[in-house]
């Protein structure tokens, strides 16, 4: 047991602790390796017929019909999917910023116990969860409409749907997802820490930035990504709370839709993917050779 | 230093930004649909102002609701527990890699999903349709065609691909910061592979399961456009009877008492859950 | 840490990256009013024109070259959203403060929002083109002085077929509601996703009318629906021409607007309005009540109804345009099938408006049981 708590120190002074070797893993390490063979299978097949396709020369149908670059050609000079991508990007980006914000916030307050209304804060930040998409799409357009005549009525101040308005929504819906992961990563956080460090004297400041945000980052991390996803695939609530000229990558394929999917936005979805991928490589040589 | 006034004050102060935008973005729009709920359809399809009961009425008598209520549900279950199944042992096998390769693994479940919703399920139906990519590959071989689409089992399978990515973030959040040393300890000690699973890693990892369980049942039960493109006639989910409602047939009112009705469910289901998982908790870790 | 400071950086790369991405792809800036010369804009008083003009659109209605033809021509900047419903459009703009100066409804729309005040009155002496337009599709049940809309693009509703997998040619509706015909194309068949469309036309295979609300006429239908389902791949609005044209279904309820560019995929894809009746739609122009750029949207109008540019916009749809000009400078791929998906006159007969909007809660609770059951 002394080996046990004296490594278990030495891990707490790293800031975090890692998993012990592999050769320790009492877990088939095969199965796990199977299964994640099969998971990522599964999440990329879509994904490869998708860029196959986006080069295929035939317009409607699984049949392959000769490689072509029409679709790119037609991508590039069609403004319209550019500028949704872009408006998507600033929506998605700037909407994941705020609620990550506010979200870690939350989460943190909700670690702390015996406050008043803490039960009924945890309880209520579920339902913007449980909220169908389509049921916080109308209530925010009928929302904002009354809003808008109120301030108009009250203050002669003329607002109107925007791109304001569609990032305020998606903060809406992803503040909670944010607080429900990174609340996971604070689940069982040794409070003990703290209080050591501020016992030790550390400000509440530096016991928040050495401490618990390098054990919640991940959460931080993953609540990020989640959020920034939610936000790139929303459709519902976009549409209904968007202004004129503001078109985002789904609104644009859903009024596309009702033709078909075109070979072009499998273009423009292989480019979005080709785009990421390039991203998460460049980063990692980065870290390596920062590394080296 | 740590006393309970300042803790008090320091989480108000840290819980007040959400407070406040929920409050205005999402409360305040939500007791408009509550509103509504109690009101009419007028003729050309907007809200009639008229107080009355007649839509929860209607709703409770509505077995078209009740059985699409239950369908949902049937399928939200078998997805959730499939996409935990599936995603545990993912988890654990990137919370176990180096931090290097782990952050590449996080990434590489994240990119599929960096494209549109719509896209990604329609690329299924290219792959499974009656003239998909399958079947003209079968064709080869003289075999099928088979009938891969238009029924449950592919909703069930594009919605589990469409969820994968909630389940494994919190799982793996959970695990990434589980303290393997613990594992260890429990080996030493004597403890099965099993027992060390469902004494140890479990009981901490609890938290992720239920955050991803809810992440994943949620919106699978309210989901339109999956059980729209690929359920064929014989899927039709609450998400479908929303967007009908608040869709071509125009009745906020009907459309909003459905909400209500369906989120006061939902909600009563996941505060079950999460007591029924405390419990379990508290099972194991007494005190 | 690492995986922190990694994500972090990935984010703000992304970012970075994205919009680098993009900045080639945006629109070049706009030509100054007035260094275009136009065809026959020569009566438009460019000094009452504004900056911008928004429209909101059936998505892909409007091709995209359109808009900028406009903007060199005018030296306004349109910007077009779309959206894919009437009820969708109708919300946003019963909202108010839309923003938007021109929507396209349907003809019922046209009604609901008319009676509602939603639009504004045209002044049609501004839309000289108007006159290009064919009488038949003017003056119809929804604007009868045309009022508040001028037609845009028509069509009807009847069944589309892949004549070397469905054969004898059908000429009615039985062949999608009577079980025995029916089975034979078992899970290659679709139905319109529209409770008007769906339960419209049982009531035509009944022998009913199409409008019909009648609890009993209902009820009647529901059972039609019911045999019918278990044989259906799909209710299906969204890319018919797809399913069509890949061979995905062989037997559709369809819009002739699919039927069309079916047709021009898949040369097997034939058309019927069957003998019972079909439905007509038209889909319009309009200006919303409160639109700062009125006399801006009323050229656009007009601009629109210019032969070449109707052309246009019935080659992009391959739905049936009401302008009697353009229909000679239609391109050779839809003009190939133009006259197939065009009612002749003995057609035209058995064609009629669903009429939307009373009782519209009888046919979707209809629709409801049906779709759950």
């Amino acid at each position: 047991m002394a080996k046990i708590l004296a490594d278990k120190r030495i891990e707490t002074k790293h800031g975090r602790s890692r998993p012990v070797a592999k050769r320790h893993m009492p877990w088939g390490t095969w199965a796990l390796t199977l299964n994640a063979i099969f998971v990522y299978t599964f999440l990329y097949v879509p994904i490869i017929v998708l860029v196959l396709f986006s080069f295929n020369a035939a317009k409607v149908g699984a049949q392959w019909q000769g490689f072509t670059l029409q679709w790119y050609n037609e991508l590039f000079a069609d403004a319209r999917l550019g500028d949704a991508l872009w408006t998507s990007l600033k929506i998605a980006g700037l909407s994941t910023i705020i609620a990550t914000t506010i979200g870690t916030l939350a989460a943190l307050a909700l670690e702390k116990r015996g406050w008043r209304g803490r039960k009924a804060f945890d309880t209520g930040l579920y339902l913007p969860v449980i909220i169908p998409d389509v049921v916080m799409a109308v209530s925010l357009l009928g929302f904002f409409t009354l809003a808008f005549r109120q301030f108009q009525a009250l203050l002669g101040l003329n607002l109107a749907m925007g791109l304001w308005t569609v990032i305020i929504s998606h903060v809406a819906f992803n503040i909670s997802f944010v607080t429900v992961v990174v609340g996971t990563s604070l689940a069982n956080f040794d409070r003990r820490l703290e209080e050591a460090a501020a016992d030790l004297g550390a400000t509440p400041w530096q016991t928040f930035w050495k401490i618990k945000f390098p054990l919640i980052g991940p959460g931080v991390l993953g609540g990020a990504l989640l959020s920034f996803t939610l936000s790139l695939d929303d459709f519902v609530v976009t549409f209904f709370t968007r202004g004129p000229g503001v078109n985002t990558l789904t609104t644009e394929v859903y009024g596309r839709i009702k033709k078909s999917i075109s070979p072009e936005i499998n273009a423009i979805s292989s480019l979005m993917l080709l785009g990421s991928t390039i991203l998460v490589l460049t980063s990692l040589w980065m870290q390596r050779r920062r590394q080296a | 230093m740590y006393n309970a006034r300042t803790e008090q004050r320091r989480a108000w102060l840290q819980a007040s930004p959400a407070l406040i935008w929920l409050g205005f973005f999402f409360l305040a729009p939500l007791v408009l649909i509550l509103i509504y709920s109690f009101q009419g359809r007028a003729d050309d399809g907007t809200v009639l102002w008229n107080w009355s009961l007649a839509n929860y009425q209607k709703l409770f008598a509505d077995g078209a609701f009740w059985r699409t209520l239950w369908l949902s549900t049937w399928i939200a279950l078998v997805v959730t527990a499939i996409t935990l199944v599936v995603s545990y042992p993912l988890a654990f096998f990137m919370a176990t890699r180096s931090p290097k390769r782990r952050g590449l693994l996080v990434l590489a479940v994240m990119i599929p999903f960096w494209t549109n919703f719509l896209v990604r399920i329609y690329a299924w139906k290219v792959l499974l349709g009656n003239n998909g990519v399958v079947n003209r590959f079968l064709d080869q071989f003289d075999l099928g065609p088979l009938q891969m689409i238009n029924n449950p089992s592919a909703v069930i399978m594009a919605l589990i691909y469409g969820e994968l990515p909630y389940m494994i973030l919190p799982l793996y959040a959970a695990l990434e910061r589980f303290d393997w040393v613990q594992l260890e300890a429990a080996r030493d000690l004597g403890a099965g592979r099993f027992q060390t699973f469902w004494h140890v890693l479990l009981p901490q990892t609890l938290p992720g399961i239920t955050a991803g369980s809810i992440l994943v049942f949620v919106p699978t039960v309210g989901t339109f456009a999956v059980s729209d493109i690929l359920g064929g006639t014989s899927v039709n989910m609450v998400g479908n009877t929303l967007s009908l409602q608040f869709g071509s047939a125009s009745n906020w009112a009907y459309g909003s008492a459905i909400s209500m009705i369906f989120m006061l469910l939902l909600l009563g289901a996941i505060l079950l859950y999460f007591k029924a998982t405390r419990e379990v908790n508290d099972g194991e870790n007494p005190g | 840490m690492k995986l922190n400071r990694f994500g972090l950086l990935l984010m703000v790369l992304s970012l970075l990256v994205a919009c680098g991405e993009a900045t080639p792809t945006t629109t070049p800036p706009t030509t100054p009013a007035g260094t275009a010369t136009g065809g026959n804009s020569g009566s438009v008083d460019r000094s009452k024109l504004s900056e911008t003009l928004r429209i909101y659109a059936w998505g892909e209605y409007i091709p995209e070259d359109v808009p900028q033809l406009f903007e060199s021509e005018f030296g306004v900047k349109v910007t077009v959203d779309t959206y894919s419903s009437n009820e969708e459009m109708a919300a946003k703009i019963r909202a108010g403060n839309s923003g938007y100066d021109i929507v396209q409804p349907s003809d019922y729309m046209v009604a609901l929002l008319a009676e509602g005040n939603y639009l504004a009155k045209i002044n049609l002496a501004n839309i000289p083109n108007v006159a290009n337009i064919d009488p038949a599709n003017m003056g119809l049940y929804y604007d009868p002085n045309n009022e508040f809309s001028v037609p845009y693009l028509w069509g009807t509703t009847g069944i589309a077929y892949d004549k070397t997998a469905v054969s004898p040619a059908p000429t009615s509706w039985s062949i999608l509601f009577d079980p025995a015909q029916l089975s034979a194309y078992k899970g290659r068949v679709s139905m319109l996703n529209d409770e008007r469309e769906v339960i419209g036309a049982a009531m035509l295979f009944l022998g009913k009318d199409r409008n019909s609300s009648d609890p009993a006429d209902l009820e009647a239908a529901k059972k039609v629906l019911l045999e019918q389902k278990p044989l259906l791949a799909k209710y299906n609005s969204d890319n018919v021409y797809q399913d069509l044209a890949s061979g995905e279904v062989v037997l559709a309820q369809s819009w002739n607007l699919y039927t069309g560019l079916a047709m021009i995929e898949n040369e097997n894809i034939e058309w019927v309005i069957p003998q019972e009746g079909g439905v007509i739609w038209q889909d319009t122009m309009a200006i919303v009540a409160g639109s700062a750029n009125q006399y801006t949207a009323e050229v656009f109008i007009d601009f629109m109804n210019r032969p070449e540019i109707a052309a246009k916009v019935a080659d992009f749809t391959g739905a049936l345009t009401p302008n009697v000009k353009a229909e000679p400078l239609i391109g050779a791929e839809l003009k190939a099938v133009y006259p197939k998906i065009k009612p002749s006159a003995e057609d035209r007969k058995r064609l009629d408006w669903l009429r939307k909007g009373q009782n519209a809660t009888a046919f979707s609770d209809v629709w409801s049981a049906v779709k759950s059951q």
